[in-house]
């Protein structure tokens, strides 16, 4: 299992200038466009070793830290 | 047989509306397929041919994706895990195998009908430069209508197939009624199989609110299209077509003009096939979504065209991203460029992808190919500039909050929209740079070109009211909804009088030249 605090700095790494709370949305609101999300893709499969498939980027599985978590526990299984 | 056409408006349309409504339930799919097939054969003609073939291979291979699948969840699930693996992976070989030869027939009928002639233009430029003689000559199609729709809307249904996430249909007439089916043939919208097919297999009763409701839509997209449109065309004719004759304050009022234009018939003809569709209770997807209220180009493109952006980043920018390719592209750009921008360039090679996937989609040619490559320049300097911005000027994130900030990304994004569609209009690369180039001559000439002060009052007045439209939309107002609730003679009021707006202000006649939906061209 996987912790909020190492998606947090994912997050970090890929948009430096990025404060959010582990529930605040994040893709309706603008904080990520759809460049940062295939960012975020390519750091999670990096760093977690993980094949994401197209199905997987879905907006609800990045619309929050814990969704992005969520995701990561659920392809690491 | 055009969508604004009397032939279609006032005998195809009520015909086939009046033969879905009496039929009994489970004939109305007859219905419906009858018209299209008849729709498209009059537009087509002998082309239907490339329809029922791209129809065909696409059935039988969604058949025979959705039996694999089914054989794999009956079979797999009880074998021992190692042969469990290896079953697997020749079920996953299989199923790849068929969406490659999917995909490879569809793509090669769009690359044949559409683009052929202009790669042998560019093999033989190529050629020329080698001291071989050789020059490649190709038999020229004639490109079916509304090829470029149906060809990606079979490839979405495959996609969707092997994915998982729908059912393949049946039987063949069905899969050839949701690529046929007139109101989104010709011009799109993109829609997919799980959103159209349950009311298009399974119609629902006559319903009298969705018929009104379709009409008005109908006559909403005719306005913009006679009164708008067409009246714009005479003067983004006149100047894009004999480019080299204007300069400053004309070229700025053309660009302007076709902006106008394009949206209005853009926009208008997707109120016509939306509405159409409405009246027969089939909900098409929505391609457009207040443009003109996007506060980057990014923005724009997520309001405008809708359904080809959705397409394009569903089943091309993110499957090329998460591929294997481009993670061991990533991996190599991270040993060489660090941890940064090894992230970021494959990203940026999947948009170029996509950009340039969205300019040759509008067509063969080396403009297609620079109208892509400017969004995807604009969205590149809008985020490398990025962290310089926000270093310069702290504020920034502060200032983005605030309404005047908001309207000068706005007007930014509407300069530069106009720019790119500058270059979309023009008649070729080079007719683009020259006409760009001409913005710092000033014009001597009156600025009235082919039409009078009058037209450009209504053409004034219509942007206007496009513009209300829109604002209202933004807002989150449904004007059809606020109409329904209103007395009836009010209602009957607004309708009469946009019918008369029609008949007064629509640009036909002698003195206009109609002008062809842009986008049944691509």
């Amino acid at each position: 299992m996987h912790t909020i605090e190492e998606i947090m700095n994912i997050l970090s790494e890929v948009k430096p200038d990025l404060t959010v709370a582990p529930d605040e949305e994040l893709v309706r609101t603008g904080v990520l466009d759809s460049v940062d999300i295939m960012s975020v893709v390519m750091a999670l499969a990096e760093e977690f070793d993980l094949e994401i498939s197209p199905l997987d980027l879905k907006e609800e599985n990045f619309h929050t830290a814990n969704a992005i978590l969520a995701l990561v526990n659920r392809l690491d299984d | 047989m055009a969508y604004n056409s009397f032939p279609y408006l006032c005998i195809f349309l009520p015909l086939c509306w009046a033969a879905w409504a009496l039929l009994p339930q489970r004939y109305r799919p007859a219905a419906l397929l009858g018209g299209s097939l008849l729709f498209y054969w009059l537009m087509a003609g002998g082309y239907t041919v490339w329809l029922l073939l791209a129809a065909a291979l696409t059935w039988a291979l969604g058949l025979a994706l959705g039996r694999l699948q089914d054989l794999q969840a009956a079979t797999v699930p009880g074998l021992e895990k190692t042969a469990r693996k290896a079953a697997k992976q020749q079920f996953t070989a299989l199923q790849k195998g068929m969406v490659a030869v999917g995909v490879a027939g569809l793509l090669g009928l769009l690359v044949g009908l559409k683009y052929l002639p202009f790669l042998a233009r560019f093999l033989n430029a190529l050629l020329t430069r080698l001291p071989l003689g050789w020059q490649v000559t190709v038999p020229s199609f004639v490109q079916p209508v509304g090829l470029s729709f149906f060809t990606l809307m079979a490839m979405s249904y495959l996609f969707d197939v092997r994915r998982g996430t729908t059912r393949p249909a049946a039987h063949y007439w069905q899969v050839l009624l949701y690529l046929s089916f007139w109101p989104h043939v010709v011009e799109g919208p993109f829609d997919r199989w799980a959103q159209v097919s349950p009311t298009l297999l399974d119609p629902p009763k006559p319903d009298y609110r969705a018929f009104t409701f379709g009409v008005q839509r109908i006559l909403w997209g005719m306005m913009k299209k006679l009164i708008i449109a067409d009246r714009a065309n005479m003067y983004v004719k006149a100047v894009f077509d004999d480019w080299t004759k204007y300069s400053g304050g004309a070229v700025v009022v053309a660009t302007l003009l076709y902006t106008l234009q394009l949206y209005a018939e853009f926009s208008g003809c997707m109120d016509m096939v939306l509405g159409a569709a409405q009246c027969f209770g089939v909900p098409l997807a929505e391609n457009f979504r207040q443009p003109f209220f996007a506060r980057s180009v990014s923005d724009f493109w997520r309001r405008w065209h809708i359904t080809l952006g959705a397409w394009l980043r569903e089943y091309l920018f993110q499957p090329v991203i998460v591929s294997k390719p481009m993670m061991q592209f990533g991996k190599w750009c991270r040993t060489r460029f660090g941890a940064a921008l090894g992230r970021s360039l494959p990203v940026w090679a999947g948009l170029l992808l996509t950009w340039l996937a969205i300019g040759i989609w509008h067509g063969a040619g080396w403009l297609y190919v620079v109208y892509g490559l400017y969004y995807f320049l604009l969205q590149w300097l809008g985020e490398v500039t990025e962290p310089a911005l926000l270093r310069l000027c702290p504020a920034l994130p502060q200032w983005r909050t605030r309404r005047w900030y908001r309207l000068w990304q706005m007007a930014r994004t509407f300069v530069l929209v106009n720019l790119g569609m500058l270059i979309f209009r023009s008649n070729g690369a080079r007719a683009a740079l020259e006409m760009l180039a001409s913005l710092r001559r000033p014009y001597a000439g009156s600025l009235l070109i082919k039409l009078d002060v009058q037209d450009l009052w209504v053409l004034g007045i219509g942007a206007l009211v496009l513009l209300g439209v829109d604002l209202l939309h933004e807002r989150g107002i449904s004007i059809r909804e606020s109409l329904a609730r209103k007395p009836l003679p009010l209602r009957w009021a607004v309708y009469c009088g946009g019918m008369l707006a029609v008949m007064i202000f629509g640009a036909y006649g002698d003195n206009y030249d109609p002008a062809a939906f842009i986008y049944a061209q691509f």
